[in-house]
């Protein structure tokens, strides 16, 4: 290596961005070249003097203060706004259960003991959806996307119905 | 963004030159990147939100003192040659950190953030390239000019105290 060839690599040296060859490459022809070397202590020697600590600025407590203030306002203005949809969704889920309980109040009660039969498996399982934390399988308010669903996992086709009409509006499927 | 607070009011300081417009920078840029963090892909926290930094002191630049960014480089960088030929390593390894900063605060600002985002972040030069949007090329030369330059003022500084 000559100096023309050293020189543009003194500074990636000091920097740490050349790789092992040339890092060696390099210390070899410093070793013998003192105008390289000497370019390099000076390289080396600024960065000691921008290296000091004293010349970072500290960010001011109140700026520290203010970001602070304002990121917390904007996350409570997020966070708020998921209570909200959660609110929502409590809701919802509140009125669909106690729908459905009084569907199966009203099957039980009206109906006879092989539906009372088939109402309590209905409540059992619904129970156990609801203890698992897993009340569908397949999420859609669409007939026929939920229908579909089906194929294949019964040997039969179930009737999807859609029962917004009573107040039952379909959320979508689940196979028990 | 808490945690890089420093690194932003550092960047936007070096950047905008006084401590009230620097701290409306950081701010501004701390709660950006807020905003939009759902949105990050990336690993580096640090290099993402001095990104924002960056983009935030430009635009509050091209609207507050639009003449600074018509600075041409061009002048400049053909004189920083031999500025370093006066350097002395002994001097500048005792450079008082005032010094050194009155000496970097008057550099042409796309020197002075490589130089920042080099010497005192500690980005590398493919980060500090991501960063800037350029070239790794063009950082490494303007690293070197901004240095040759850097060196030039502070050997200029020291000559009244030490004539030779």
């Amino acid at each position: 290596m000559n100096c023309q060839q050293a020189r543009p690599l003194i500074e990636p040296y000091a920097d740490g961005e050349l790789d092992a060859a040339a890092v060696l490459e390099l210390e070899r022809h410093v070793r013998e070249c003192p105008a390289c070397a000497l370019a390099l202590d000076k390289a080396q020697a600024l960065q000691t003097a921008l290296g000091q600590d004293a010349l970072c600025f500290a960010a001011p407590p109140e700026l520290r203060r203010r970001v602070k203030a304002e990121l917390r306002s904007a996350a409570g203005v997020r966070s708020g706004w998921r209570w909200g949809n959660w609110n929502w969704l409590s809701g919802v889920s509140t009125a669909l259960a106690t729908a459905s309980v009084a569907l199966l109040l009203i099957l039980t009660l009206n109906r006879p003991s092989g539906q009372e039969r088939l109402a309590q498996e209905i409540v059992a399982s619904h129970i156990r959806s609801l203890m698992a934390n897993h009340e569908l399988d397949v999420v859609s308010t669409d007939q026929h996307t939920v229908k579909p669903w089906f194929n294949g996992k019964l040997d039969f086709s179930p009737p999807v119905k859609d029962l917004s009409a009573q107040e039952f509006p379909l959320v979508g499927g689940r196979l028990d | 963004m808490l945690p890089h607070l420093e690194a932003a009011y550092n960047l936007a300081r070096w950047l905008a030159g006084n401590d009230h417009d620097a701290q409306d920078v950081a701010q501004e840029a701390s709660l950006r990147a807020f905003k939009f963090f759902a949105g990050f892909r990336g690993e580096n926290t640090r290099a993402w939100l001095l990104t924002i930094v960056r983009n935030t002191f430009y635009n509050w630049l091209q609207k507050n003192r639009p003449r600074e960014l018509a600075g041409d480089l061009g002048d400049e960088a053909l004189e920083i040659e031999d500025g370093s030929a006066n350097a002395d390593p002994t001097h500048l390894r005792r450079a008082d950190a005032e010094t050194v900063r009155r000496a970097l605060a008057e550099l042409p600002v796309e020197f002075r953030e490589v130089m920042v985002l080099r010497e005192m972040e500690g980005f590398d030069y493919k980060e500090i390239a991501g960063l800037c949007e350029v070239p790794i090329g063009t950082v490494m030369s303007r690293l070197s000019r901004g240095r040759k330059l850097l060196q030039k003022r502070l050997a200029a500084e020291f000559k009244p105290e030490d004539p030779r």
